[in-house]
């Protein structure tokens, strides 16, 4: 290898190190302690710490990181938190690192080095420069772009540019978000962000294989990191709820579930068509189920919930209905099957294999259903948002169709003008609606709401 | 009408004149013995998972069956057959293809009336050189942005046999490129959606610059020179349409045999006058009302046009100036259509829907698909799959030999 890896680059082979099995729990707890605070996030040495306790802090990463693949390998569900909470920690420190070399390097090793370049080496290569012949520019990143994100200011060169091997990118590919030359993809750091983040993953799921194999050759290893494994459990568990609940911007016990008002036009969809006909595709039944979950509904309601609205029960009763068909129910909270605590599908996987109202539904039928539900508002407001939502429609923005209804019905703008998820959507229709009068913005269409875009749940 | 193919000429044909060879310089002949084949035998019966020992077994099966359609398909890990068929044995590699066919071009409404973007009254197989233009546009389109936007250097051209042309990308790279990877590429030239139905235009991108100027040099020229009212300047062969039975017809193919001799380059009016002296009748159902259809669509263009401040005259500056131009692109598109955001966005998304490529995307998606073999007869129309790399700009299938043609 040629290049120099970071150290924070948490894939980078750390070469050799000894810790004794007395300290394991606390390397693992330490490490485990840096997801839940992001002020060790850290990737720099700050200047209040020696060398020495700069040296020990990178062991107690490496080592820490090792344990706690060591300890969720054999369990699926707990594997899953890992991967996104390793994932979190990537793609912050990618973003934050100030040093571009730093980002190629970490570029390089995902993607293989003869994969990536920088754009002045393409320069050399061709014989042009690709910035004056294709007229581009790198505008300075501007913090105020990134201080709504959940990376605040801490953001670092995402609007400079790298060369990737078109077939590396494939989804950059096919948003056309690249300019592509000789099969050399030219592409913003910005715009490929979570295609890096979800290739770390898939990286990082491959050495999850690996530790699993050392668990299953080394016998008594499976008894020594139990301890580890269970801490894990509690603070994934507590963090998943936790983070669920503040991210959908209630209280725990609260239950947005019962708020329909703040539901999402695909879910209230799927409700009324399952509220009239009775039943639902499987797909649809499990993007409902996964939603109710995440909006609060405990298991025993949502047992209700179907038992009430599906021809399912015909014949029936209600504790045989809970024996047969709650299994799929079940399967959601992640007590039957694989044992996965499953979130709702995100807006683009809606699109492709789920139920998207803006996709799905038939554009004149929309348009009516529009014209309904705000009748009470101006016609001329009504006219422009139909207008603005059929074109969106027309060229395949579902996600941006969906962000220019929120604005309609809340009056709040959607930062990015892109919905990616539907609780976020219920999130902020919740807090508009039925959150804290402090949180209340003033009804007004051209108001700014915090940045919708970028924040992502877990699916 | 195309005579019955018979048996004994297509086997023929495979004997004598199929050149094995070059086609086994396509595919990777390591790998023969695996790779999947399916053919058309006997009356119209359609069988696959077969696969050969040696090229040579190939055409044997070739001759003996008188197969009147071959396909290729995929290599898998093991030889496919009845007993391990596709589904059950783990796929290897596939070429990366492309399948461009004129009936991709039709559309049609929820009353089963056209929609498509074919004006001169052809669909489905049915072709003329003024539609077929469509498909060499898209030949031509595709194969720049193989070669110049993913460094593509291999990208061979077949007609297909029937009613379009089949791109080979043989670059090594591309054969392993799993479902994701193919279909990046084709969303990545995609801007029509669902265009069987509603037809809907994706905007040209920013970022994807040399694919928005290729748009702009080849596309938007083709549109204002092929599409864009194009019977403005001179006359041309207008369509009329039967009022009683919608049917639609050209008017000089049916003036020219009502009066015994060729009709051309006659101005609306003169036909419109020829109509009613001669006393033309519908072809199909004898109505006496036949409207010229050509106009019409020409004045509500305009009509459209106008709203957006493009006049006549303007319209008419546009279309000389194109035919001065030799390299068109983005630079010249600006200086030519008048800087009105509304009007712009109105001929991007009319350039898109009427020129703008349609790839037949199931056959580059699925790695598991048959193909038309290259070189081999096609059944139904006896023209040859041949081999028109070196002139796809210009390629009309009528001068596709037939296999009768050999003997």
């Amino acid at each position: 290898m040629s290049f120099e890896l970071p150290d924070w680059y948490i894939l980078k082979d750390p070469g050799d190190i000894t810790i004794e099995v007395d300290s394991w729990y606390s390397f693992a707890e330490k490490r485990l302690e840096r997801f839940l605070s992001q002020d060790l996030w850290i990737i720099n040495r700050p200047t209040w710490i020696t060398e020495d306790e700069w040296f020990k802090t990178k062991v107690e990463e490496i080592g820490g990181h090792f344990l706690l693949r060591l300890a969720v390998s054999k369990d699926p569900r707990l594997a899953s938190w890992l991967k996104e909470v390793e994932g979190d920690l990537f793609e912050f420190r990618f973003v934050s690192s100030s040093d571009f070399d730093e980002k190629i390097n970490v570029l390089k090793d995902l993607y293989g080095e003869k994969n990536i370049k920088t754009i002045n080496t393409l320069n050399q290569d061709f014989n042009f420069d690709f910035y004056e012949r294709f007229h581009l520019a790198d505008t300075p990143t501007k913090p105020s772009r990134y201080e709504r994100s959940k990376f605040g200011t801490t953001v670092k060169d995402l609007d400079k540019r790298v060369a990737i091997r078109f077939h590396k990118i494939s989804p950059i590919i096919a948003a056309k978000k690249a300019l592509l030359y000789q099969g050399w993809a030219i592409v913003r750091l910005a715009d490929i962000r979570l295609v890096v983040k979800r290739e770390f993953e898939k990286q990082f799921i491959s050495i999850l294989e690996k530790s699993k194999e050392i668990i299953e050759r080394i016998t008594d290893l499976e008894e020594t990191i139990k301890p580890i494994k269970d801490k894990i459990t509690e603070i994934a568990r507590s963090a998943r709820v936790a983070g669920d609940f503040s991210r959908l911007g209630i209280e725990e016990g609260e239950a947005i579930f019962t708020k329909p008002e703040s539901y999402p036009p695909c879910i209230l969809e799927l409700v009324r068509v399952l509220q009239s006909e009775g039943h639902l595709s499987h797909a649809e039944n499990w993007q409902v189920g996964t939603f109710l979950k995440r909006a609060g509904m405990k298991i025993n309601d949502q047992y209700k919930f179907w038992y009430e609205n599906s021809v399912d029960n015909v014949g029936m009763t209600y504790e045989e209905f809970v024996q047969r068909i709650g299994y799929q129910i079940r399967h959601i909270y992640g007590i039957e099957g694989g044992g996965i605590d499953y979130s709702p599908p995100s807006c683009k996987t809606c699109i492709n294999a789920y139920y998207c109202y803006w996709a799905h539904k038939k554009l004149e039928d929309i348009v009516e259903d529009i014209k309904i539900r705000f009748k009470d508002k101006s016609e001329s407001i009504i006219d422009k948002a139909i207008d603005d939502i059929s074109r969106l429609i027309i060229n395949q923005r579902f996600q941006s169709a969906c962000a220019r209804f929120f604005t309609l019905y809340t009056g709040w703008n959607v930062r990015g003008r892109r919905i990616n998820h539907m609780l976020n959507y219920s999130r902020q229709a919740y807090k508009k609606f039925f959150g804290k009068k402090s949180d209340d913005k003033s009804d007004d269409e051209t108001s700014e709401e915090e940045n919708i875009n970028d924040e992502e749940i877990k699916a | 009408m195309m005579k019955k193919l018979k048996p004994e000429t297509i086997s023929k044909y495979y004997e004598d004149h199929f050149p094995l060879d070059r086609f086994t310089s396509l595919i990777d002949k390591t790998d023969f013995h695996n790779r999947e084949f399916g053919f058309v035998v006997g009356e119209d019966r359609f069988v696959r998972n077969i696969s050969f020992h040696k090229p040579k077994n190939m055409l044997d099966f070739m001759i003996k069956n008188s197969v009147k359609h071959a396909y290729v398909g995929a290599v898998y890990e093991t030889p496919p057959s009845k007993d391990f068929p596709i589904q059950k044995i783990k796929w290897k590699y596939r070429e990366f293809i492309f399948d461009i066919d004129i009936d991709e071009y039709d559309a049609y409404n929820e009353d089963g009336k056209y929609v498509g973007v074919r004006t001169c009254g052809c669909k489905g197989d049915v072709f003329c050189k003024d539609c077929w233009s469509l498909v060499q546009d898209a030949a031509v389109f595709i194969d720049k942005t193989m070669k110049e936007d993913f460094g593509f250097k291999e990208v061979i051209w077949f007609y297909s046999g029937r009613r379009g042309v089949h791109a080979w990308i043989l670059d090594e790279i591309t054969r392993n490129f799993d479902q994701p990877q193919r279909l990046a590429i084709l969303d990545y030239l995609t801007f029509v959606h669902d265009k069987k139905r509603t037809q809907s235009i994706e905007e040209i991108p920013n970022e994807a610059k040399p694919l928005r100027n290729r748009i702009y040099a080849l596309v938007a020229k083709s549109y204002l020179e092929k599409s864009f009212l194009p019977s403005l300047l001179n006359p041309v062969n207008p369509l009329l349409q039967c009022r009683n039975c919608n049917s639609k017809m050209k008017a000089y193919e049916i003036l020219s045999e009502t009066i015994g001799k060729e009709v051309k380059g006659m101005s609306f009016d003169k036909i419109e006058s020829s109509l009613k002296q001669y006393q033309i009748k519908c072809p199909y159902c004898h109505g006496e009302d036949l409207e010229n259809f050509s106009r019409k669509e020409l004045e509500e263009e305009l009509e459209r046009l106008n709203e957006f401040g493009l006049t006549e005259n303007k319209a008419k500056r546009i279309l000389r100036r194109i035919k001065e131009i030799d390299n068109f692109d983005h630079n010249q598109y600006n200086i030519l259509i008048p800087e009105n955001t509304k009007l712009r966005k109105y001929f991007s998304s009319q350039i898109l829907l009427y020129r703008y490529p349609r790839i037949d995307r199931k056959v580059t998606m699925d790695t598991r698909r048959v193909s038309r073999m290259p070189f081999s007869v096609h059944g139904k129309t006896g023209q040859i799959a041949i081999d028109i790399t070196k002139n796809i700009r210009d390629f009309y299938p009528d001068s596709t030999p037939q296999v009768q043609d050999f003997f």
